[in-house]
């Protein structure tokens, strides 16, 4: 017989609004996330050396780890509190959601075909991850000269550095402020493409800035070929009249006014991104599910379990981001289908996994055992221990601002504020008292 | 009444200086503040090759002492650098966390080396000629060293080229014809470039790229794709300039290559103004923006911009050169297309 030292945990399952409100906006990277895929959980088992856990972790949330893990829109990565102003660069999530499916035993990889441009010139009209996909595949299949073409300025790419860094270094140039007016063709093939210049202007919807075009401002570029990437829309009627009047139910799946008719994806949406359509998709399930059975099966809960520390050193803090490993540039273009990411060694996934503030740990004062000595607020990297008079409470179970006092007399706790914090133990070191809990917070779904 | 306006300027250079005065001297009342990253005063940029071989000192390099912006009653604010701009509230964030407010601001943070994409994976064995502190860093070292490698060209990079040989150093260079964005030089450019630098010992390398650069012992192993081999002392850099603006972005600034302003110099955001060779100007009669490189450029914006947030209107032209020689070829100072013809040999 075994017999354990470490002591029995506690867990409990909560649907206490103020749980839920907690998880989403403490962990800004889950919630964040369309699929809402636990991030500090999978990065934590990666961090331990159990990439086939952290796989399945990914895949309760979406089916596709490997996949996301190299295309995926990184909403993630943009909510990461290490990216924060002061705290350097967020972690890369998605590489280590690749290392998950890469570093398991049997990973799997998936090779898609490629169209071939017509000619030499490319001219790609798009500011999207399908307008830089078009341009490094054509750069694969030959291309001699590509452009990426955008109607705004490249800060409202809609991709991200890392892919933006990857264009350039393969020689992709973007001309910005132009707008296609007219492609132009000698009756065989194309010739040449007009555009005409844009500037940007105030608008009162977001995102504020819009492009307009300057009259008079045309001019011509010789190209071979245009590669148009500039999103799709659903074709409602194509399908049925009657799906007109989608509406979300309360599961977020999509209903449609027809009985036993559902709609996920793209065609709900419009062009999105893959993890809203898996998100889209599995609340789709989850309603046919209750559909079909006439009963609700699973229920969403909060599954709290008390933790002692976060082990994890100060030091992780300063570590900087590790870099995606990447083929030689002859080895790009040699063959289409040659990956040019090749994913982290083992070593390089722990090192990023150190770098995850672990968000889904919760940490509280217990005003009625604090003695208010302020040690805590003292070694406190950031500006998270806060002394208050009031936390309104909003009605999704999220906190409000801290009324913020320095005031003894007005002083009613001293509070961490977990949107804030950083998770890096500091103040359960240092505090006299005991009086700071821990605890794991994982939002999960359980048999109802 | 004393005025309560402070005019903070971004840029310690001929636009951010000559913005300065002008101000100066149309509001004798309202502070007036320079900030710049660099840690010394204005200085003469195009004279750094001279200061590199010794033919002018320190001094001879510097435009203003120190001294007299005091008299001037303009603060500068040395060897600080702007990291974001609150335009809401008004305030700039420096990176040292200290926040300065503005009522009025210019921006001509100027521009820095380009560093190629394809060039990332080596910036640490490259060196380039920007700025005063990175001179001072191996201005030495090229004295007592001997064979040196220069990717791409520009014209910096060329005066630099033919100072290495009249030094009597052993030069090889790799023309990049992209280094002159967005203009490709043509294969008869590049042909007249290598004719005009043959009466030099320099070793010329074209089509052609970088392979590997391994640093070792103080020395680097260049190999390039088609197999040529050289071990210098030193690599240089130069691939054109990149504006310096990271600080802006995500502020609401309207930004493309350089910050985007209008023929007045205005930025989208109200009370905030850019000039010299950070900004691109909306250019009404080719209907686009443009970018201006050169020092009259950066001083005849930097006093438009002046003149224009104390209330003027007045429209900014382009200034000085508009080609530049390189080598018997000639390159316009603007990297957009259309606004004149394609440059010529």
């Amino acid at each position: 017989m075994i017999y354990s030292t470490q002591p029995v945990k506690q867990i409990a399952y909560s649907t206490d609004a103020r749980d839920f409100g907690q998880v989403a906006a403490s962990v800004p990277c889950q919630e964040a996330c369309p699929a809402k895929t636990n991030i500090p959980g999978y990065i934590r088992c990666i961090h331990d050396k159990r990439y086939g856990r952290a796989y399945e972790v990914n895949r309760i949330a979406n089916i596709l780890p490997g996949v996301l893990g190299r295309i995926c829109s990184r909403p993630c990565e943009e909510a990461c509190r290490h990216g924060e102003p002061g705290n350097g660069t967020s972690v890369g999530i998605c590489h280590l959601k690749r290392s998950c499916a890469d570093l398991k035993p049997a990973s799997h990889r998936i090779v898609e075909g490629l169209y071939s441009p017509t000619d030499k010139k490319v001219a790609v009209i798009g500011a999207g991850f399908t307008a830089v996909d078009c341009a490094r595949s054509a750069i694969r299949l030959g291309a001699e000269d590509v452009s990426l073409n955008i109607r705004k300025t490249e800060e409202y790419m809609r991709i991200d550095e890392g892919e933006k860094h990857e264009a350039q270094f393969e020689g992709i140039r973007t001309f910005s402020l132009i707008q296609p007016f007219k492609i132009i063709g000698d009756g065989k093939k194309v010739t040449a493409i007009e555009f005409v210049r844009t500037r940007m202007e105030k608008t009162d919807t977001p995102p504020f800035r819009v492009s307009v075009p300057i009259e008079g401002s045309n001019f011509t570029v010789k190209v071979d070929s245009v590669i148009a990437a500039l999103g799709q829309a659903p074709d409602m009627d194509s399908v049925s009249r009657d799906l007109s009047g989608l509406k979300r139910n309360e599961s977020q799946a999509t209903v449609s006014r027809m009985d036993s008719v559902f709609a996920a994806g793209d065609f709900v949406t419009g062009s999105t991104d893959v993890i809203s359509a898996i998100a889209g998709g599995r609340a789709c399930a989850r309603t046919i599910d209750e559909f079909l059975l006439g009963e609700k099966r699973r229920q969403k809960v909060v599954r709290l379990e008390d933790y002692k520390t976060t082990d994890r050193p100060r030091t992780y803090d300063f570590i900087n981001r590790v870099d995606m490993n990447t083929i030689e540039m002859d080895q790009r273009i040699k063959k289409a289908t040659n990956e040019v990411e090749t994913g982290y060694e083992d070593d390089q996934a722990f090192e990023e996994s150190k770098r995850c503030y672990l968000c889904n740990l919760k940490y509280e004062i217990d005003p009625f055992v604090c003695i208010y000595c302020s040690a805590c607020i003292d070694v406190a990297p950031k500006d998270c221990i806060k002394m208050i008079k009031n936390i309104p409470l909003n009605p999704d179970g999220t906190y409000g601002d801290f009324e913020e006092t320095s005031d003894w007399n007005q002083v009613a706790s001293i509070t961490i504020d977990n949107a804030s914090c950083i998770r890096c133990g500091q103040c359960l070191a240092v505090c006299p008292m005991d009086c700071i809990s821990v605890t794991k917070t994982e939002l999960i779904e359980i048999n109802i | 009444m004393p005025s309560s306006d402070h005019y903070v300027i971004i840029g310690n250079g001929p636009a951010g200086n000559h913005a300065a005065a002008a101000l100066r001297k149309k509001d004798t009342d309202a502070r007036i503040t320079i900030i710049s990253d660099e840690c010394t005063p204005y200085y003469y940029k195009p004279r750094l090759t001279g200061f590199i071989t010794g033919e002018i000192d320190k001094d001879e390099l510097l435009v203003k002492a120190l001294e007299s912006y005091g008299k001037e009653g303009i603060r500068v604010r040395l060897g600080q650098a702007v990291e974001a701009i609150d335009t809401d509230n008004k305030k700039l964030l420096l990176k040292h966390r200290e926040g300065v407010e503005y009522s009025k601001l210019i921006i001509a943070s100027g521009s820095s080396s380009r560093l190629l994409p394809s060039m990332k994976p080596y910036q640490d064995a490259l060196k380039f000629v920007t700025c005063y502190d990175e001179v001072m860093e191996y201005k030495d070292k090229i004295k007592n060293a001997r064979e040196f490698f220069i990717f791409g060209g520009d014209f910096v990079g060329f005066k630099f080229l033919r100072m290495l040989n009249a030094m009597g150093k052993k030069v090889s260079i790799l023309i990049y014809p992209h280094a002159f964005w967005p203009y490709n030089l043509s294969d008869d450019m590049l042909d007249q470039i290598t004719q005009s630098l043959s009466s030099t010992q320099v070793d010329i390398i074209v089509k052609d790229d970088i392979k590997r650069i391994d640093g070792r012992d103080g020395a680097y192993r260049i190999e390039t794709q088609k197999g040529v081999e050289k071990i210098v002392d030193m690599v240089f850099s130069f691939n054109g300039l990149t504006p310096n603006i990271d600080f802006a972005k995500g502020s609401g600034i309207d930004i493309d290559h350089g910050i985007l302003v209008d023929e007045y110099l205005k930025t989208n955001i109200e009370d905030i103004y850019a000039c010299g060779s950070c900004a691109q100007v909306y250019n009404p009669k080719v209907k686009s923006y443009t970018a201006s490189l050169g020092w009259p450029n950066a001083v005849a914006q930097g006093e438009v911009a002046a003149l224009n947030l104390l209330g003027d209107n007045k429209v900014v032209t382009s200034a000085g050169r508009k080609y530049f020689d390189l080598e018997g070829v000639k390159i316009k100072t603007t990297w957009w297309k259309d606004i004149d013809d394609e440059p010529q040999i």
